[in-house]
């Protein structure tokens, strides 16, 4: 697990300072690398420089909406781990949030643990895709 | 009869007298040579006396018809000498010489005065309606309120005072008398109708304002609650700051989420539950304290396609609330039965109970007795189970204790929201 939270950078993407600040001091509290960005524009400039494992997206931001930004980040970066945490919940927000490409949809007020249960848990998943893509480029390399 | 009869003036004679039309012979100029005693009367004259010019008229155009091959008796209105009408209905036998002319007949005249009348009534009453219905049919497009209905009241009077509408001026008042109720009756519904929907704007309204709260609350939460992990941390000497301040964001999240299920307008995620099991699990989750005495009347019941989550939301309220009622101790009955086609679900408490002018506040959202409440708890409930097409009730007497009763209907599954990998994606089960 350490060498899982070594070697994933988490990018948090929220327009809420506290939030963006108290998360990111709790993850690297526990030993992970945070990044973070205060608009969807922020965050796919960070996205298109550096490899995140995964995203942690408020659905409301100043420029543009989450789920928006999701589609975008499909695009720049497929393997992503993508996480919406927010406060707002309708269930056609979370039906077009799963449909776009978001690996969990969460609602706030989170407990600590499960913030971090599902970190852990996206990134095992993420690894995990990442050996089965390299076992299959394997056999078909041979 | 005797052939000899037959052959008795005297018998024909009162034949005719005892006819009950009215008989009259005539000569070639209409000149009367016999009328029996029915047609006298009908006539208003004395035996053998004058016939009014008018029926003599009226049987020399019945002659002109026969003469043309009609056979069809006439129907014919006159003057009786004493200023009143008769209707009557006249046939003929008459007599024509070799050139076709008129050689004399008799006459049957029929009285139909009183079928007249009535056909005249059935005419005027169809009349009355159809005046009425264009009038209302007019108004009724236009109809958006209590005042319009007023105005069609007060058009259909003046309607039935002018000479559009012919009859009785009794009949006339009757008809008004009934439309006055019906002008009652109606502004009550519109009454009633304007009050309801108020109420669902209201509710809209307040639906809205919940939703935002919960909203714009959720964030701040979030943020104490990573805040006082983190503060744990630096200070974990702090446990009881540290411990009212979980206790508190998560009493608010409760909050948070109470407004939030109660503005929720998604629909429902039908499943095919065993209410028994469901009412245990909300039991075990709304855990009782000790003072409370726990019955469980629970009898076989079908399986209902009811949203679990919402539905164990409900019954964890109505428990809640019986918990809060009995803060010194009591029992609390849980009872499931079959009534019909519904599944009956009863909470019962022997709490402090409620008076009966606050049984009918209490299903609005806001009324609370608990000064720590939102007084929601109710008005989820209620909005819960009208969801799922069922409904819900209170018996309840003050120290005694209260009963609250939901009948759930035995529905067939409708489509579900999430299929179930989707709803696995979503981890949060809020």
């Amino acid at each position: 697990m350490n060498s899982l939270k070594a070697k994933n950078v988490i990018l948090v993407v929220d327009d809420d300072f506290d939030f963006l600040d108290l998360v990111s001091t709790l993850l690297r509290d526990e030993g992970y690398k945070v990044d973070t960005a205060k608009s969807g524009q922020e965050a796919l400039e960070k996205s298109r420089g550096k490899i995140y494992s995964l995203a942690l997206i408020d659905i409301k931001l100043p420029d543009f909406e989450g789920i928006e930004l999701l589609e975008r980040m499909e695009e720049t970066d497929p393997k992503m781990r993508k996480v919406i945490v927010t406060g707002y919940q309708t269930p056609e927000n979370t039906m077009r949030a799963l449909n776009l490409g978001a690996d969990a949809y969460l609602v706030k007020p989170l407990k600590v643990e499960e913030i971090l249960e599902t970190v852990k848990r996206q990134l095992m998943e993420r690894d995990k895709d990442f050996k089965e893509r390299y076992i299959l480029l394997q056999d078909s390399a041979e | 009869m005797l052939d000899a009869d037959l052959k008795d003036f005297e018998w024909w004679k009162r034949v005719l007298e005892l006819a009950g039309v009215g008989i009259c012979k005539v000569d070639k100029n209409f000149n009367i040579t016999y009328v029996n005693t029915r047609m006298a009367g009908m006539m208003g004259e004395s035996l053998f006396s004058f016939v009014p010019e008018d029926l003599k008229n009226a049987m020399a155009e019945l002659v002109k018809k026969k003469a043309r091959g009609a056979s069809e008796g006439y129907e014919f209105e006159f003057l009786r000498r004493d200023g009143s009408r008769i209707s009557v209905l006249i046939s003929s036998d008459c007599v024509f010489d070799a050139d076709g002319k008129f050689e004399g007949g008799t006459f049957t005249v029929i009285e139909i005065t009183k079928q007249k009348g009535t056909e005249e009534l059935l005419r005027a009453s169809r009349n009355t309606v159809e005046t009425i219905l264009d009038a209302i049919s007019g108004s009724l497009r236009s109809v958006d309120g209590e005042s319009r209905i007023a105005g069609l009241m007060n058009r259909i009077k003046e309607l039935l005072e002018s000479d559009a509408i012919i009859c009785s001026v009794q009949e006339k008042q009757r008809i008004i008398d009934k439309l006055s109720l019906h002008t009652e009756h109606l502004k009550e519904l519109v009454e009633e109708r304007l009050q309801e929907l108020l109420r669902a704007e209201r509710l809209a309204a307040v639906g809205q304002a919940a939703a935002m709260i919960a909203h714009d609350l959720r964030n701040p939460l979030q943020n104490i609650r990573l805040a006082q992990h983190l503060l744990g941390k630096h200070c974990p000497h702090e446990r009881k700051l540290l411990n009212q301040i979980d206790r508190n964001v998560a009493y608010a999240d409760g909050v948070v989420n109470s407004l939030s299920i109660y503005s929720q307008e998604r629909p429902l995620n039908r499943q095919e539950t065993n209410i028994n099991q469901l009412l245990r699990e909300s039991l075990k989750e709304s855990a009782p304290p000790e003072h409370i005495k726990v019955e469980e009347k629970l009898r076989e019941a079908p399986s209902i396609y009811v949203d679990q989550n919402r539905m164990k939301r409900a019954f964890q309220n109505l428990i809640l609330n019986a918990i809060q009622a009995m803060e010194r101790g009591g029992t609390l009955t849980l009872e499931t039965k079959l009534v019909e086609n519904s599944v009956v679900v009863s909470v019962q408490d022997t709490g402090q109970g409620i008076s009966e002018i606050k049984q009918d506040l209490i299903w609005k959202p806001f009324h609370t007795s608990n000064p720590k409440g939102m007084g929601l708890g109710l008005s989820i409930v209620k909005r819960i189970v009208e969801l799922h097409g069922g409904t819900i009730d209170v018996k309840s007497k003050l120290g005694e204790g209260s009963t609250f009763t939901v009948y759930m209907p035995m529905h067939t599954p409708s489509a579900t929201t999430f299929s179930s990998s989707e709803r696995q994606k979503v981890i949060s089960a809020r």
